[in-house]
């Protein structure tokens, strides 16, 4: 019997406890969306929490690549270059998150912390399509019968898809388990959100997946995938799909602009514009109700409203920063993963970072996490 | 390389205090000095939008085919980084004694964007003193404005030195001109005096932990090889 059968098994026996957890979820959900609280800082008490946690029982080599992480930090928070005095301060903590997590990253990536996280992976991946069933049956029963695209528990599902596809890849390679239902869950998962770099993450974790089971598996993911597929492009449209339409290349364009079309240009701002620096307000217009909604005011151009991490983090913290980050992700993990799962992991975060916050996203890094302790306990227990 | 554990890491940070404190207190003794010493700069932004040339038809209708900024953006963009284009007159009022050396620091204290549809530059400009930062701007906008406008005159005749059968009349023009105000910093804007204590500080406690630990290394590999 397979760990989905057993906790299955698990549940039917003592309905209770799965029962109230859905239940208590479903009131969550409904609870935030009323009232509209702001749940953004979450994803990172969460992860301070477990930080101080771990560095407590911290056990491990320390890569010297740490000092230029910290170094980073510091030179943005005290040497960029200031705003005009006239304009709003930018929200720059989420543009040093990339660099605070990675810094973290280097105290944890080894970690020694017995945490059974197994549970706690089949649960998520088995509850969030059920949430996100739950978030389109509110929406439809408060809006009059409109059908909810882009559902979500907590968090924009942008955010919530790399903790998913990273609860993914531990069952399906830290583990091994290829259930087809759990992929089944996943492309549920997917299937749902609508979204665009979500399917992207999805594709790219698939693949591996789809080449390691059987045929007949093999035919059926694959339809799985296809379906998904196909549901996106009539849930979003095809012009969701037209390259030069989508909102994230135009908002790349308008970056592009801000250097004047010249990538030489990027190139000669090693560092960007630093974290303080406002966008013009030339580039900001065509983003204006964008901004109102994001900052409460039509002329607050907080680069944030660039959303991918990759165009926000081109224009703030310089082209050779914004790729350093996903390479020394990658160089960590690998240096206690190996050099193939880290990709696995980091695919979807390097997916969502196309369109939202990626490598500044905290539940992506929890997903990451998560990854770790995962692997470092299969490692134990085969050791 | 060893594992690192919390006991280590709190041993290293006590065996290394004196070093941390000392960079840190020379840190911030440095930073006090640079900031005393470093003129305080004050900024001026506003937003010039460029001219504009249509012909219009018999009929009143707007004739396309001529429609030009005037100048041109780029060449607008290029003569702020051109330090012949600054006048003894605008140095002075900029505070500045008049000298080439002027000049080109003018020039690298005035920061130029074009917008997208290249009918407006947004100017910064960051000189020390209030005044002559506000002065300095006005000298620059009254400049710029005086040039553009003569350039437009100037354009509008050589068309109608062209086509005889066009009156001036004929012409749609858009001077260029301020648009929106000029707007001046309450403040100083650099330096700030907190970023740069803590960034300082924090840099040269990082540097002298660094450049310790490397000297150890190779104090510890020339023991070896003896």
């Amino acid at each position: 019997m397979n760990y989905l059968d057993s906790l299955i098994s698990d549940y039917k026996k003592n309905p209770k406890i799965p029962l109230i957890f859905v239940f208590c979820s479903a009131i969550l959900y409904t609870f935030l969306n009323v009232y509209q609280l702001p749940v953004f800082f979450i994803p990172d008490i969460l992860i301070f929490i477990f930080s101080i946690w771990a560095i407590i029982n911290i056990n491990q080599r320390l890569s010297k690549l740490f000092i230029i992480s910290l170094c980073l930090i510091i030179y943005f928070l005290s040497f960029s270059p200031e705003k005009l005095d006239i304009e709003f301060n930018n929200k720059f903590y989420i543009t040093i998150k990339p660099l605070i997590y990675l810094l973290l990253l280097y105290f944890i990536s080894d970690i020694k912390i017995e945490f059974n996280i197994k549970k706690i992976t089949y649960s998520i991946l088995i509850l969030y399509p059920l949430m996100l069933i739950w978030s389109i049956t509110f929406y439809y029963f408060n809006n009059g019968g409109t059908f909810l695209t882009r559902p979500y528990f907590i968090f924009e599902n942008n955010f919530e898809i790399p903790l998913i596809l990273s609860c993914f890849i531990i069952v399906a390679f830290i583990y091994r388990d290829k259930d087809i239902r759990i992929f089944f869950l996943v492309s549920l998962a997917v299937f749902l959100t609508g979204s665009r770099s979500g399917l992207i993450g999805f594709g790219l974790v698939a693949i591996p997946y789809l080449l390691s089971i059987g045929k007949k598996g093999f035919i059926f993911t694959f339809s799985l995938f296809l379906i998904v597929v196909g549901y996106l492009v009539y849930v979003r449209g095809l012009s969701a799909f037209n390259f030069s339409s989508i909102d994230r290349i135009q908002t790349l364009r308008g970056m592009f602009a801000y250097f004047n079309n010249d990538f030489w240009e990027i190139l000669k701002h090693p560092f960007g514009v630093g974290i303080y620096k406002k966008i013009p307000i030339f580039f900001c217009a065509p983003l204006g109700p964008w901004a109102e909604w994001f900052t409460g005011s039509f002329f607050n151009c907080d680069p944030l409203l660039f959303q991918s991490y990759f165009t926000r983090s081109i224009f703030q913290l310089g082209i050779y920063v914004t790729f350093f980050v996903p390479f020394a992700f990658y160089w960590e993990l690998r240096r206690v993963m190996g050099a193939v799962l880290p990709l696995l992991i980091l695919a979807p975060v390097i997916a969502v970072s196309l369109s939202a916050g990626g490598f500044s996203n905290g539940l992506s890094f929890i997903g990451i996490i998560f990854c770790l302790l995962a692997y470092n306990q299969t490692k134990r227990l085969q050791t | 390389m060893k594992n690192v554990t919390l006991l280590e890491i709190r041993n290293y940070f006590k065996e290394n205090l004196k070093i941390i404190i000392f960079a840190g207190i020379f840190g911030i003794i440095a930073s006090f000095i640079f900031c005393i010493f470093t003129p305080k700069l004050y900024e001026a932004s506003f937003t010039l939008s460029l001219g504009r040339i249509n012909a219009l038809k018999i009929n009143n209708s707007v004739d396309n085919r001529l429609d030009k900024e005037i100048p041109f953006v780029l060449d607008a963009q290029r003569s702020f980084k051109n330090p012949a284009w600054i006048s003894s007159d605008i140095l002075e009022k900029c505070g500045y004694t008049p000298s080439n050396k002027a000049r080109k620091d003018l020039i690298s204290a005035i920061n130029v964007i074009r917008s997208p549809d290249n009918k407006e530059l947004l100017l910064t400009l960051r000189i020390p003193g209030r005044e002559n930062t506000k002065n300095c701007a006005e000298a620059v906008i009254g400049e710029s404005l005086l040039t553009y406008n003569a350039r437009l005159d100037q354009v509008l005749r050589e068309i109608l030195g062209d086509t005889p059968s066009m009156k001036a009349s004929d012409f749609a023009l858009k001077l260029s001109g301020l648009n929106g105000g000029l707007s001046i910093s309450d403040s100083y804007v650099y330096p700030s005096f907190t970023k740069i204590i803590f960034g300082f500080s924090a840099l040269l406690i990082v540097i002298s932990l660094y450049i310790k630990s490397i000297l150890m290394q190779i104090n510890l590999r020339v023991k070896k090889s003896k």
